[in-house]
């Protein structure tokens, strides 16, 4: 099923972050963080992302019961992201490294 | 300043910051189930793995009053999460297969025992009544939403003195047609 993905100023700054750093996975902590895209926001936008599969989704290698804590759950951007994100963003002009946003 | 006043002012103080010290150690516990309630509302699919996704989130951040805010601002998570996901329930619905509908564990429990009496057909259909109406009434905030943004834009044209606004708040709230000139 082919999902509609909405290019909203917080999707661009989420898909930048990405988009930047394509090896890396992220949790959704870290994401508000370094995007600044908050909570209400985010996790809509990443289960929306996660079902175009955008991005992939993976958890923490940990036992939660011997580390005292819930698993966090790391997500990734996939190969038909990068391709989709890049070309989202010559579509809109704008070049890779946009400060405004 | 006599006497009483300050003993007052030091007991109300001192209950005060009690309070708020009380407030502030509560608060992750309140956050978590603030967390779980959203959570709730969820999806059957979604609730299992976003709890602890949300769980986890929340407690990597230190300070008490923004674990609070991060279990209010997943509200909205929710609610939109609900929406997203939305088209494949209803998919599912049409394909035949009537889910209970998202009203909590308890009351899940209490009309899978309530509706044994009646046919399956019969108990189809009042499910997807009661979805339905529980659609409804989750939608209701929207209205209220619209309904005070609608009354603050029609306060503002009313103090920038526009006549037929005035008129208008004049006519709702005496029940005058208009008001003399």
């Amino acid at each position: 099923m082919d999902h509609d993905i909405r290019l909203t100023g917080p999707t661009l700054k989420v898909l930048k972050l990405f988009l930047d750093n394509p090896r890396e996975k992220f949790a959704g902590a870290q994401i508000t963080r370094l995007t600044k895209v908050g909570p209400g926001t985010l996790y809509p936008l990443l289960l929306r992302l996660r079902m175009a599969k955008w991005l992939t989704d993976e958890w923490e290698q940990i036992d939660p019961s011997e580390e005292g804590r819930p698993r966090q759950r790391f997500y990734k951007i996939s190969a038909v992201g990068q391709n989709k994100a890049r070309e989202a963003f010559e579509q809109l002009q704008m070049p890779g490294d946009f400060q405004w946003i | 300043m006599d006497l009483t006043t300050i003993i007052m002012s030091l007991i109300l103080g001192a209950i005060g910051s009690l309070i708020a010290a009380d407030f502030y150690a509560r608060a992750e516990t309140w956050a978590a189930k603030l967390v779980n309630l959203a959570v709730r509302r969820l999806p059957e699919q979604l609730q299992a793995e976003q709890q602890e996704e949300w769980l986890a989130n929340m407690l990597a951040i230190k300070s008490n009053m923004q674990k609070l805010w991060f279990s209010l601002s997943v509200q909205f998570s929710a609610m939109q999460m609900v929406r997203i996901t939305q088209p494949a329930i209803e998919q599912r619905r049409k394909n035949g297969a009537v889910g209970y509908p998202n009203v909590g564990r308890k009351l899940q429990i209490g009309l899978e025992l309530g509706l044994r009496a009646f046919s399956h057909k019969m108990k189809r259909q009042i499910l997807q009544d009661i979805a339905l109406a529980a659609r409804f009434i989750g939608s209701m905030h929207r209205f209220i939403v619209y309904a005070v943004c609608l009354a603050i834009v029609v306060w503002i044209i009313y103090i920038t003195q526009f006549r037929w606004t005035r008129d208008l708040i004049e006519y709702v709230v005496n029940r005058q047609i208009f008001s003399s000139p």
